[in-house]
């Protein structure tokens, strides 16, 4: 099973990789991340707190973006072009493809990731500011939150359209940013009686991305502990494995 | 002899538009193929052809009927390891290359590395890509992923080859390649269940055929006696060694046409063409042969199709009534 999966995943990988799409958003990102340099210079330069700052949210927005892309048009679209038909003819499980499927927009993040923390690592260093090496690490962790986009994207993907999926997904995604304010709220007793439940269950339901943001570790070296990066990573894990279950069993039963 | 593949009453319902209109796509197709045969299914654009195939490998699930292959449901991997499926329009990953995809799906099948990058060759070759197999599928033209596809289908040699308008995209050599590539498959004991809108193919190819028309099936049978049932009539051919023309009595018995000093008299329908033959001797004629025209296949669906729209239609006026 697990070299099935991973067959689907690397020749997933391999066809993304090389497509237009893919690049075109690789090199946008690369252009967008290393603009951070710039806005950096032009705000006077704080050591180069902007362009952590600036230059790991940017990260994340094109994460989140390579994410839902790849997610989609490794399922979507190749439901839409019936490119799916000759792969689930083969005697797979409709679960593998989605698992594998996975797999390849994971590892699509993460080359991204890598190449986004190295650029922003070397900025870093080159304007003499130490801690790039925790700026790999901080990007390189917000490929969790790529991968909880990737199962939202799958869920929405199996059964809607390319646009469809993909306006679904920016919403959630936009919404899961806001979770943080949200959580201030409620901490501030904002909410009373159900109002309070009810914003409750919605602040549980929607992906915590406040979560895998490591941008003041990455600045100061500080406020960091072991067990924090854990149960996130677990979280952003757990998120992504029960939205490919569900997408799994919304594709088991639907006409292709 | 086994069947590989029944289908019993299937039905297939759709709904689409803002008011989940319903379209019904099959209506009861009932089919058995044997094991070993190749069978040929026909019909018109829209007749449910290609919606009947992807249930066959388990890509639509039936609103009612079932569907049966090698005794179980194409939607179980077991059942799906034996079959070989070309799909209508072969969309392949345009940044992958053949050799790419034929490892892809040799894996997939359950080949291990070695027999799949064996096999992958060894059907490179046979249709002519094999000097293209590093190039993105991209570049290539609509025949050639044609060829690959038939590659992918081929490459876990399944007993059973379903393929959906085989020839479509392929110039009349790569048609050829494709005939020959099915005939050899039938040879090796491999059944075949095939779906065309090139009736000549069918007609050079198949044991069987169904016909279907607006999703029903509105018929089926040996090509020998589908064939049989196409016969345009009688056809008399005679001499006239006489100066004078024939006479005109003649032209009550059928079509005469003239043609490098043979004439031939189309005998009308109603008529006993031996009787005629009789009395076109007893004038003076010196009659050569008595030939039964046959017909075509495409005689045939073209027929059988009319009467059926006719019968919906009458239907339908009955029931506006």
């Amino acid at each position: 099973m697990m070299q099935r999966i991973f067959t689907i995943g690397w020749f997933g990988f391999l066809q993304l990789m090389r497509s237009r799409i893919y690049l075109n958003l690789l090199v946008a990102g690369v252009f967008l991340v290393g603009a951070s340099y710039v806005v950096d210079e032009l705000s006077g330069g704080l050591a180069g707190r902007v362009t952590v700052d600036l230059g790991l949210a940017l990260c994340s927005l094109v994460t989140a973006t390579l994410a839902g892309v790849t997610a989609i048009l490794g399922v979507t679209r190749q439901m839409e072009t019936k490119e799916i038909h000759l792969l689930l003819a083969r005697p797979i499980p409709r679960a593998e493809f989605v698992v594998g499927r996975f797999i390849t927009s994971a590892a699509l993040v993460l080359v991204s990731n890598l190449l986004f923390g190295c650029l922003l690592g070397g900025m870093t260093t080159l304007m003499g500011t130490e801690g790039g090496a925790r700026v790999v690490a901080a990007s390189l962790f917000v490929s969790f939150e790529g991968f909880i986009v990737i199962g939202i994207a799958l869920f929405f993907g199996v059964k809607s359209s390319s646009t469809m999926s993909a306006v679904f997904t920016m919403t959630l995604f936009l919404l899961g940013r806001l979770t943080l304010p949200l959580l201030e709220l409620i901490e501030k007793g904002k909410f009373t009686g159900a109002v309070a439940h009810v914003v409750n269950g919605v602040y549980t339901a929607l992906p915590h991305f406040f979560s895998f943001d490591l941008t003041d570790w990455a600045r100061t070296g500080k406020g960091l502990a072991l067990g924090d990066v854990a149960q996130a990573a677990g979280y952003g894990l757990l998120y992504t494995a029960a939205f490919i279950v569900l997408a799994s069993v919304r594709l088991e039963r639907r006409d292709l | 002899m086994t069947v590989v593949l029944s289908l019993q009453d299937l039905h297939k319902t759709i709904r689409v538009g803002f008011f989940a209109k319903k379209i019904e796509l099959l209506k009861g197709i009932s089919l058995d193929v044997k094991q070993g045969s190749i069978f040929g299914y026909v019909g018109q654009n829209g007749a449910g052809k290609s919606t009947t195939i992807k249930h066959l490998i388990g890509a639509l699930w039936p609103t009612s009927g079932s569907v049966q292959v090698f005794g179980g449901s194409p939607a179980s991997r077991e059942v799906r390891a034996r079959i070989g499926y070309l799909p209508e329009f072969p969309r392949l990953p345009d940044t992958l290359s053949p050799r790419e995809l034929l490892r892809l799906h040799g894996r997939l099948a359950g080949l291990d590395a070695a027999t799949s990058e064996k096999r992958g060759e060894a059907l490179l070759e046979r249709v002519q890509l094999a000097d293209r197999g590093d190039e993105w599928v991209r570049g290539f033209s609509k025949g050639m992923q044609q060829k690959v596809a038939l590659c992918l289908t081929l490459i876990g040699e399944p007993e059973l080859l379903i393929l959906d308008e085989p020839m479509s995209g392929l110039d009349p050599v790569g048609r050829r390649l494709v005939r020959d590539i099915i005939r050899e498959q039938h040879e090796n004991g491999r059944t075949v269940f095939f779906s065309s809108h090139v009736l000549p193919d069918v007609e050079s190819l198949c044991d069987e055929v169904a016909i279907l028309s607006g999703g029903k099936k509105v018929g089926q049978g040996s090509l020998h006696k589908l064939l049989e049932n196409t016969q345009r009539g009688k056809e008399i051919v005679f001499r006239w060694p006489h100066d004078e023309a024939p006479p005109s009595t003649w032209n009550d018995l059928g079509t005469l046409t003239t043609h490098e000093g043979r004439t031939t008299l189309a005998v009308d329908d109603d008529r006993d063409a031996l009787a005629v033959a009789q009395q076109l001797r007893a004038d003076g004629a010196e009659v050569e042969e008595v030939l039964t025209v046959q017909g075509t296949l495409e005689d045939h669906l073209v027929r059988i199709i009319d009467a059926h729209q006719a019968e919906e239609a009458a239907q339908r006026a009955r029931g506006a009534s």
